[in-house]
């Protein structure tokens, strides 16, 4: 990867396990013109985020290895990465996952059968400015 | 004879005795009368004639004519006492040699006066010895007199033994007399006691014996008076009485049986019934009895005494289904007991003493007394917990499900969504209108699972509410502004009534209460007719809010009217109106107003109008 690039360009990290969400998500923010890189578990995510500073982290709560909450736990403990804004996006909709994941630092939840892919772009730009 | 004869006839003799009496008594008065009044007179002869002794004496020593006067007037009384009747044979013996007497004074004193007056003329000396004759008629005179007088005292000795005599009798005849007088009162009270007295004793003997049941008893009354009549009436009575009882005893019997077989049907019937059946006594709740179901299910021996000692809460441990202890207020028979209203819950788990757990649906009901009163609550509770384990199961697959079906569909639309935008290139016309098809396909089948996913979030109670006091008419308002479009193409009018009081605020989740309100608007809608209207209107009630939503659409057929609150479950008339629809809008809408301790309820006529009425406790 181009160093200057990529300090240069915006970076979204989506850490998500369903290969179908990640392939929109691929798809669109590219063509935004933003990094993207897709992470499948919590794992790869916290490894990726370490790697790379992103500017956002797009987050999904259940996945192999380690889960959302989990991994969320970790990039708010790691001090060089806690400050990055995550956003969770779950299928999950209960309040108390909701209250949970908030909790733990993330700073918005949708439900992403319940939103469009325009409002995930809306919210995930709030955060590119 | 009748008593009123024999008191005419005890009365009757009574006068007679009495009159004889009397009778008698008077005779003798008037003999000791009449005997004293002999005494007198025998007292007057003898005054009499002692007074013409001394008269005589003194007129022959003075010759006075005044004394010669008065010893004739004397001699005059004298003849006419002695002419006065007397009695006795003896006393008329006397009186005639009295009489004898006094008649021969007369001409004695004459004599003798002339042959003083004479000698006088010659002598002028008064009463003289010496002349022969003289004292010959003098001897004589003094010889009667003295005879007058002897005789007077024999007489008056005899009228003082007559009179004595007749008083004798006298005392005698009064004693005689008081004597037969008490006899007479003594027979007639004796009669009376006999023909009255003993007979009515007799008779309130009767009654007590009759009255204190024994009912064979026959008064021995033979009289053929009243009295008589009246036993012989009281012994029919009795009879009757003791024939009624004895058929009364025969039916009492009969009955007793025929509740006992009944009792023994109903025992089995409600020992063998495979739910538990307790009755519990107000106001505390102490188990007066249990059925063998009920025992079992509850895991305790059939040890009445062990059951009915307590009030069934200190009896058993009752938890909810995440396992914290149940209030002993919300249990169906304490809320029964409270306020006397059937109640049923299904979210009772009972721990067994053997540490088991069982769940429970259980249903309380009041039984009142005559007057109306709570005497008692029964309860029946049946075992649940394989339905509740199928429940918990179908809830976590359903879960499972929605979440599972949530993420194919949510990439479904947004892959959907870069196409229609044309983010991938330009689409041809019929292709973007099939692909608008599908998205909108897509969107329906998000929104169903969202449906599932709440419903099964409800059943396991996993949901959390943000009940705060709110404004609802805003909320209101605005919801009325959300469905307008809705209403355009059947022309329905929607009017929120005003109120003449300021409408309070209620304890309610405002974004869930928005939801309620839609819902109950968009069923106003779907379901009304052509130029239909829906109304909302307020109410306040004792320390509540009533809010109604009216339609004039299909109404909610009677059948279905118990149904309509039930998960999945849509009206016949609904389904065949409008195909499309889950039938968990009102479920979820009950769900959540009874989380917020209100409720729901419905009024409504098939084909005239449905009337949803919501209360809300004020704060």
């Amino acid at each position: 990867m181009n160093d200057e690039l990529a300090q240069n360009k915006k970076y979204i990290l989506v850490i998500e396990d369903d290969k179908f969400y990640g392939n929109i998500f691929q798809t669109k923010f590219t063509q935004a013109g933003y990094d993207v890189f897709v992470a499948t578990n919590g794992e790869q995510g916290l490894q990726a985020a370490i790697q790379r500073e992103p500017t956002v982290i797009l987050l999904d709560l259940i996945m192999p290895l380690k889960d959302g909450f989990e991994t969320l736990q970790e990039l708010k403990a790691n001090i060089n990465l806690k400050n990055i804004p995550i956003i969770v996006l779950s299928n999950l909709g209960q309040e108390n996952d909701i209250k949970k994941a908030k909790e733990l630092g993330a700073v918005d939840y949708a439900i992403k059968a319940n939103i469009s892919l325009q409002e995930v772009v809306d919210k995930v730009s709030q955060y590119l400015k | 004879m009748r008593i009123r004869t024999k008191l005419e006839i005890g009365t009757l003799i009574v006068f007679v005795a009495a009159l004889i009496i009397g009778l008698v008594l008077f005779f003798t008065s008037s003999r000791v009368n009449r005997a004293t009044e002999e005494g007198k007179i025998t007292l007057d002869i003898v005054q009499k004639a002692s007074e013409l002794g001394t008269l005589t004496f003194n007129h022959f020593n003075n010759l006075n004519e005044r004394t010669e006067l008065e010893w004739h007037s004397k001699n005059t009384m004298l003849a006419k006492m002695l002419a006065s009747e007397f009695t006795g044979e003896q006393s008329q013996v006397i009186i005639r040699n009295l009489r004898q007497n006094q008649k021969e004074l007369e001409p004695l004193f004459l004599k003798l006066n002339k042959i003083i007056k004479e000698e006088n003329t010659t002598n002028h000396t008064s009463l003289s010895v010496n002349d022969p004759s003289q004292i010959l008629v003098n001897n004589n005179l003094q010889l009667k007199l003295q005879n007058i007088l002897n005789e007077a005292f024999k007489l008056t000795a005899l009228s003082q033994s007559d009179i004595s005599a007749t008083e004798r009798t006298a005392s005698a005849f009064i004693f005689i007399s008081i004597a037969v007088l008490g006899l007479f009162v003594t027979i007639g009270s004796f009669l009376v006691r006999k023909s009255i007295v003993e007979p009515i004793a007799q008779l309130d003997d009767g009654t007590k014996k009759v009255g204190q049941g024994n009912l064979h008893f026959q008064i021995n009354i033979s009289a053929e008076d009243e009295i008589g009549e009246l036993a012989k009436a009281f012994n029919t009575m009795t009879l009757k009485l003791n024939g009624f009882y004895e058929n009364l005893e025969d039916k009492v019997r009969q009955r007793s049986e025929e509740i006992l077989e009944k009792n023994i049907l109903f025992q089995s019937l409600v020992d063998n019934i495979p739910i538990g059946v307790a009755l519990m006594k107000a106001p505390k709740g102490e188990i007066l009895i249990m059925n063998q179901a009920g025992v079992k299910l509850l895991g305790r021996s059939l040890d009445l005494e062990d059951i009915t000692k307590d009030q069934y809460t200190q009896k058993y441990t009752f938890q909810k289904e995440d396992g914290t202890s149940y209030p002993n207020q919300e249990l169906p028979p304490s809320i029964t007991l409270e306020q006397g209203e059937i109640v049923t819950k299904d979210d009772i788990v009972v721990c067994k003493p053997d540490e088991s757990k069982i769940s429970l649906r259980t249903t309380s009901a009041p039984v009142k007394n005559a007057q109306g009163r709570l005497a008692s609550v029964v309860t029946i509770f049946e075992d649940i917990t394989a339905r509740k384990e199928i429940e918990k199961m179908k809830n976590q697959f359903l879960s499972f499900a929605a979440h599972q079906l949530r993420t194919p569909l949510g990439s479904i639309h947004w892959n959907l969504e870069m196409l229609l935008k044309g983010e991938m290139g330009k689409l041809l016309a019929p292709v973007e209108e099939r692909l608008d098809q599908i998205n909108q396909c897509n969107q329906r089948m998000i929104g169903f699972v969202n449906e599932l996913l709440e419903v099964s979030l409800i059943q396991q109670g996993k949901w959390v509410d943000q009940a705060l006091l709110t404004d609802i008419v805003p909320i209101i308002q605005d919801a009325v502004k959300g469905v307008e479009l809705d209403t355009k193409s059947q022309n329905i009018s929607i009017t929120i009534i005003p109120t003449r009081f300021t409408i309070p605020k209620i304890i309610v989740d405002p974004k869930r209460f928005r939801e309620v309100i839609l819902n109950l608007l968009s069923n106003a809608i779907k379901y009304n007719r052509l130029n239909g209207k829906v109304t909302i209107e307020f109410k306040l009630l004792d320390k509540k809010l009533q809010i109604m939503v009216t339609d004039t659409g299909m109404g909610i057929p009677l059948n279905d009217q118990s149904k309509i609150f039930s998960e999945f479950f849509r009206a016949k008339n609904a389904i065949l109106a409008e195909t499309e629809g889950t039938g968990v809008g009102l479920f979820m809408i009950k769900s959540y107003i009874e989380r917020w301790g209100g409720k729901i309820f419905l009024e409504s006529e098939e084909g005239k109008y449905t009337t949803y009425y919501l209360e809300f406790q004020l704060p």
